[in-house]
């Protein structure tokens, strides 16, 4: 009987036996990273999918001149923006600052939705000079193929990443709304943040391989 | 306590800000210059894994989370590399492109000898 009981609690005591929590978060914010691993694993296909798009098609369109890159580059800074702000509402929820929490949370919101609308802007463009997921208009080197790749990487890749603001969006406005009700926790802020700094990591890259590269 | 907390972690938050629009610029002055293709993708992953870096460690609050999380985290990264050069061999010898020019100049390629 006593042995046993020893027994349990010297595994209760281990690294991996139940007792302690080996990463040392609380259940909620775990889950929510084993999500983002998952979600990235699903953009990492994506983006190397479209690096063997692009290196086997015969040409590629200059996107610099297809795109607007003032507008990207805005697009990236609002993101990144709403990033920041939405570090110091976290910073702000766990100091037990409820006003504080909910005003940056609303402008982490406005920075979501301003980044939207320039990207409901820029596809409504693209698909306006005749842009489809299985056609793409602009000139190439090789005027034989129109590289459809190059729009079906641009159509799922970015409307992806903006299906996943539009989520991150409608998560904040939930925390914020329950944050100016007082009926948040810190922990609720904090993973809705990490989920945001995500949106704003994929956003990193799809800019850099996708928009400069 | 907290107070005197909060001011301190906003001012870390504005510099990592600054850091990630003067890095975003940096990557916006390489994609538009004629460097070599090879040369400029080495020079957008520099800069995209330091701003990843600097998000992850600094926004995500990794910098204060157990190693063992952290190595987590990172993981789709290692196999997206992974992924990344099983599939780039293949790229060196589809001969898709070959097919998609050939295809329009003729059929004179098929079946040369009969």
């Amino acid at each position: 009987m006593d042995a046993s009981l020893a027994e349990q609690q010297r595994i209760l005591a281990s690294e991996w036996g139940g007792g302690k929590s080996p990463f040392g978060t609380t259940w909620s914010k775990f889950m929510m990273w084993i999500f983002i691993i998952s979600d990235a694993l699903t953009f990492a296909g994506f983006l190397i999918a479209y690096g063997f798009m692009r290196q086997v098609a015969p040409a590629w369109p200059s996107q610099t001149e297809v795109f607007n890159m003032g507008l990207i580059t805005f697009m990236t800074f609002a993101l990144i923006s709403s990033s920041a702000v939405m570090a110091m509402a976290v910073g702000a929820a766990r100091a037990g600052d409820a006003k504080a929490a909910s005003r940056f949370l609303f402008l982490t919101i406005v920075g979501g939705l301003t980044f939207l609308g320039c990207q409901v802007f820029e596809w409504s463009h693209f698909i306006g000079e005749g842009a489809r997921p299985w056609f793409n208009p602009f000139p190439l080197e090789h005027p034989m193929t129109n590289v459809p790749q190059f729009a079906a990487a641009f159509f799922l890749i970015t409307g992806f990443h903006g299906f996943h603001v539009l989520s991150g969006v409608t998560i904040l406005a939930i925390v914020a709304i329950r944050a100016a009700m007082g009926k948040y926790s810190a922990v609720q802020v904090e993973n809705a943040g990490l989920y945001w700094h995500f949106v704003d990591v994929v956003w990193v890259f799809v800019f850099a391989f996708f928009y400069l590269l | 306590m907290a107070e005197a907390h909060a001011p301190h972690g906003y001012k870390q938050y504005m510099m990592v800000w600054v850091w990630l629009l003067v890095m975003t610029l940096l990557a916006l002055g390489v994609g538009y210059t004629s460097i070599p293709h090879g040369l400029k993708a080495l020079l957008l992953v520099c800069i995209t894994l330091a701003k990843i870096g600097l998000i992850g460690a600094f926004f995500m609050h990794l910098k204060f989370e157990r190693m063992n999380l952290v190595m987590l985290t990172f993981s789709p990264l290692v196999l997206s590399i992974i992924l990344f050069f099983f599939t780039y061999g293949e790229t060196r010898y589809d001969p898709t492109h070959l097919i998609m020019i050939r295809g329009a100049n003729s059929v004179q390629t098929e079946a040369p000898k009969h």
